[in-house]
Order: structure tokens, then sequence, then C-alpha cells
């Protein structure tokens, strides 16, 4: 078993590395395959998303922690509580924590990051 | 993995984020759950220099998040209508649930006080006293509904390690039921506080 933040550490690593998604659905759902790995691998803690309160173990978002994000509707968040995750529709995934340091910018199948969607090339800006 | 900012955002004084959202916007044109609206108002006259920020979620039946902040203090609570309030560890993991769950806004709001004005972050971990304070049981009224002196509850509480059963007695005199749960890789089982001969 290891501790939290080295788990979390070797959850990212593996994020990196990951063929990227080409939606937004497959990004989540590599997202949680990848963390339940690590999980299951290092936690000690056995897979119990119902459980009310915490059991050691980090969760993947789930869709009732959506949030849409303004003047950007190619992108969700969800919210953790330390955490935010940002999904684009072209697979592209970034956790940042909540003081806004990014611990993971992970393009999309078309090579495209969170903050190259919405924006408009020719005035970089959000459009 | 660089910490680069997007130059695209507008970034909420002490909530960075990469979609720039305002907490107090969110506050204002969000029908805010009753629940919510009760706690702030709790807050607002338990300790009024305490700010609550709140994280909506795009269905009313989604999990909305609380920044509770007061001077260099700042709590997290997930608010979830079917599971009430819960209270997070300040160094929660990502995606780790609560460490205390709480139905009401009142208790939740008490718990936070509680938090709030802790001069140590010892005396922030729950304890007896902490609960028996919670619910709003002087030692003398714990020490009744238990069947002991009120000195036994002051003793008890200011003891380093506790006995379960008697624990499990006060508990139960403050309306709850004291679990104690063994945790393995492959199982959760609990325990029992007692031999039975």
């Amino acid at each position: 078993m290891l501790p939290i933040q080295k788990r979390l550490k070797i959850f990212l690593e593996r994020m990196k590395v990951e063929p990227p998604g080409n939606s937004a659905n497959k990004a989540l759902a590599l997202l949680s395959d990848v963390l339940n790995a690590v999980e299951d691998e290092f936690s000690g803690v056995p897979y119990n998303p119902r459980l009310p309160k915490t059991d050691g173990r980090m969760y993947p978002p789930v869709e009732d922690s959506v949030r849409r994000v303004p003047a950007h509707p190619s992108l969700k968040r969800y919210r953790h509580v330390n955490h935010n995750t940002f999904i684009g529709k072209n697979g592209s995934i970034r956790i940042e924590t909540i003081s806004g340091k990014v611990l993971l910018d992970k393009a999309g199948a078309d090579g495209r990051k969170t903050d190259e969607l919405d924006v408009d090339p020719a005035r970089n800006e959000v459009t | 993995m660089g910490e680069r900012r997007t130059n695209w955002t507008s970034i909420p004084p002490g909530m960075r984020s990469l979609d720039g959202y305002s907490p107090h916007s969110i506050f204002l044109t969000c029908n805010m759950e009753k629940p919510i609206e009760h706690l702030k108002a709790l807050m607002g006259e338990s300790l009024p220099r305490c700010s609550v920020t709140v994280d909506a979620p795009d269905g009313a039946e989604g999990s909305w998040w609380l920044d509770v902040s007061m001077g260099r203090k700042h709590f997290t609570l997930e608010y979830r209508p079917t599971k009430g309030f819960g209270l997070f560890r300040k160094d929660a993991g990502y995606g780790e649930g609560p460490v205390e769950i709480y139905r009401s806004p009142e208790r939740t709001a008490k718990r936070l006080g509680q938090l709030m004005t802790a001069t140590n972050s010892k005396s922030s971990q729950l304890n007896l006293k902490n609960i028996r304070e919670l619910y709003g049981q002087s030692q003398v009224m714990l020490a009744r509904k238990v069947g002991v002196k009120q000195s036994a509850i002051s003793r008890f509480e200011g003891r380093a390690e506790v006995k379960l059963s008697t624990l499990a007695s006060a508990i139960k005199a403050l309306g709850g039921r004291l679990e104690v749960r063994a945790r393995f890789s492959d199982a959760d089982v609990p325990v029992c506080l007692s031999t039975s001969k």
C-alpha cells in the first residue's frame, strides 16, 4: 500500500503516456480506468464508490459533479474537494488544484489541449 | 508539467481556475438549495467574518461545493440533497470523500464554528467534548444521562486514552451509536466492543 500522494503521482504519470481519447466520454473513461487501476493496485482499499464518506481511496469524477465552463462550450468541469478536472470534447484532460496549479494537461486525439478549444486562432480570443 | 496559466480567463481573487468562474456570480444566479441558504444565514449570525462561496452544479440534484473561509482558515463542504453536508480533510486527495457528514445545516454550522475558532489543529479533532458541544449538552446534562457524576465526564474528556465502552455509553446518551470497524485490503468489518462469554 502506498500513501495517497504517491498514488496520485503514479496516476498522473500513467495518464501522461496513455493514448488520448477522441471524445469527452472516452477521456472520462480513460481517466476512470487509469485511476481505478492505480487504486486497485496500490491503495489496499476495495472499490466502493457508493460509500458516503472517505475510505482512503481516490475516486474518479462522476456526472453529477459536472459544471459548464462559461464561454467554453467544448469544456466540462468536474469539481472535487481540492481539484478541478476539465474534459474537452476532443478528449483533452486538464487537472488543476483549486489554487490553480496544473497537475495534468493532456491533449486530445487532435493534439489540442483544453486551453486551445473555443479559441479563435486568428485573434487568439475565446470565440 | 509546468504551471502555464491560460490567458483568457478572469480569475477571481483566491479562486484561480481554468474557467475563471466567479463563486459570487454563481451565488447570485443559481437557485440556491434551501439548506445551503440556511447554512449561510447561520454562519452569518454566528461568525460574521466568515465567507461562504458556492460552486453550484449544472443540475440542482448534483454536488454543491461550499468553500468556507475566515481569516487564514479554510474548509470545504460538499452538499448533496440526498446525503447532506460532507466536511473534508484539508489535504484530501483527488476524488477522496468527506471525513464527517452532517444532515442538518444547524449541526454543520456548529461544527464549522468549532473548526473556525479552534486554537490548534488538535483541538479541531472530534473528541467527546466536541461531540457533546455539537449536541448542545453540558457535562452536567451528559453525566445525568449516562448516570455518572459531572466530574467523571470531566475526567473522561481530559484523558489521553479512553475506554471504548465508556465512550460508547456517552455517545449513546447523546443519541448516537459508536461503531468500530477494521479495514483490510479485501474486507471491511465491524469490531464488537465487548466479548460475551
